[in-house]
């Protein structure tokens, strides 16, 4: 039934995407490494929370594709995955397209309407 | 014309806003008139109506439905709640999930706007096929 979109994205990283995408906590994680990579002990700052629970947030992130982290002695700094973000985007984008296209399609079937209109004022 | 705008109000209503170059009764009229609104009303290429009814009256519904190319389709079916026209300046359809608010915007200019507000079961579907 949802054919259109599975034939353009794959539908399981968007599952996993949006529902990690669907908490505050893990929202605010990524708009802090929108500005860049961060340790969990800079993540964790902000927020009245342990940094095992910002790691659990971060573990739910990193699932779901949209971050990535790296390992550097004992730290493991976090970064944007611009792959999965670019793909929420180009769903988005492809639901955005796809409105767009309806009235540029209202337009067409508007414009044959005319002549009915001027027949109507006479 | 172009110049579609995206918004939200809250957390489960979506508007959408839009200029046409035609007068307001145009645009009602494609909005409740099946033979006009299966040519427009089809989300990405590739999909059709071969299904579209609209009783567009008061308590009277709606059925539409599309397919594409590869014969794989859905419905959503709805009631209208009310029609109001305000001649010449204002019209306004509202049914069972959203509402279009269609206004006069200068000579032979429409202004829509148009809220959704999700259709509990097909929202989904809907939403997906990018309609």
């Amino acid at each position: 039934m949802i054919c259109y979109i599975t034939d353009v994205l794959n539908m399981r990283n968007l599952d996993a995407a949006f529902s990690a995408l669907a908490d505050p906590t893990r929202r605010a994680l990524l708009a802090r490494l929108a500005l860049g990579e961060a340790s969990v002990m800079e993540l964790a700052k902000p927020f009245e929370m342990t940094q095992p629970a910002i790691s659990r947030h971060l573990k739910v992130l990193e699932g779901a594709g949209l971050i990535v982290r790296r390992v550097e002695g004992t730290r493991r700094p976090c970064r944007l995955a611009p792959a999965a973000i670019s793909e929420i985007d180009q769903w988005l984008g492809m639901l955005r397209q796809a409105l767009a296209k309806n009235y540029d399609r209202l337009d067409d079937v508007l414009a044959t309407m005319k002549p009915n209109r001027r027949k109507r004022r006479r | 014309m172009s110049g579609l705008t995206l918004t939200t109000e809250g957390d489960t209503h979506i508007v959408v806003t839009r200029r046409f170059k035609a007068p307001p009764e145009a645009v009602y009229r494609a909005h409740t008139e099946p033979e006009l609104i299966r040519k427009w009303l089809l989300g990405p290429d590739g999909w059709s109506m071969p299904v579209c009814l609209c009783d567009a009256r008061p308590g009277g519904s709606f059925r539409y439905e599309w397919v594409n190319e590869k014969g794989n389709g859905f419905h959503i079916t709805g009631e209208f709640i009310a029609l109001e026209h305000f001649p010449l300046n204002l019209q306004h359809i509202r049914n069972y999930g959203s509402s279009w608010r269609i206004r006069r915007a200068g000579r032979h200019r429409a202004g829509m706007r148009c809220g959704s507000r999700g259709f509990p079961g097909s929202a989904r579907r809907l939403f997906a096929a990018g309609l």
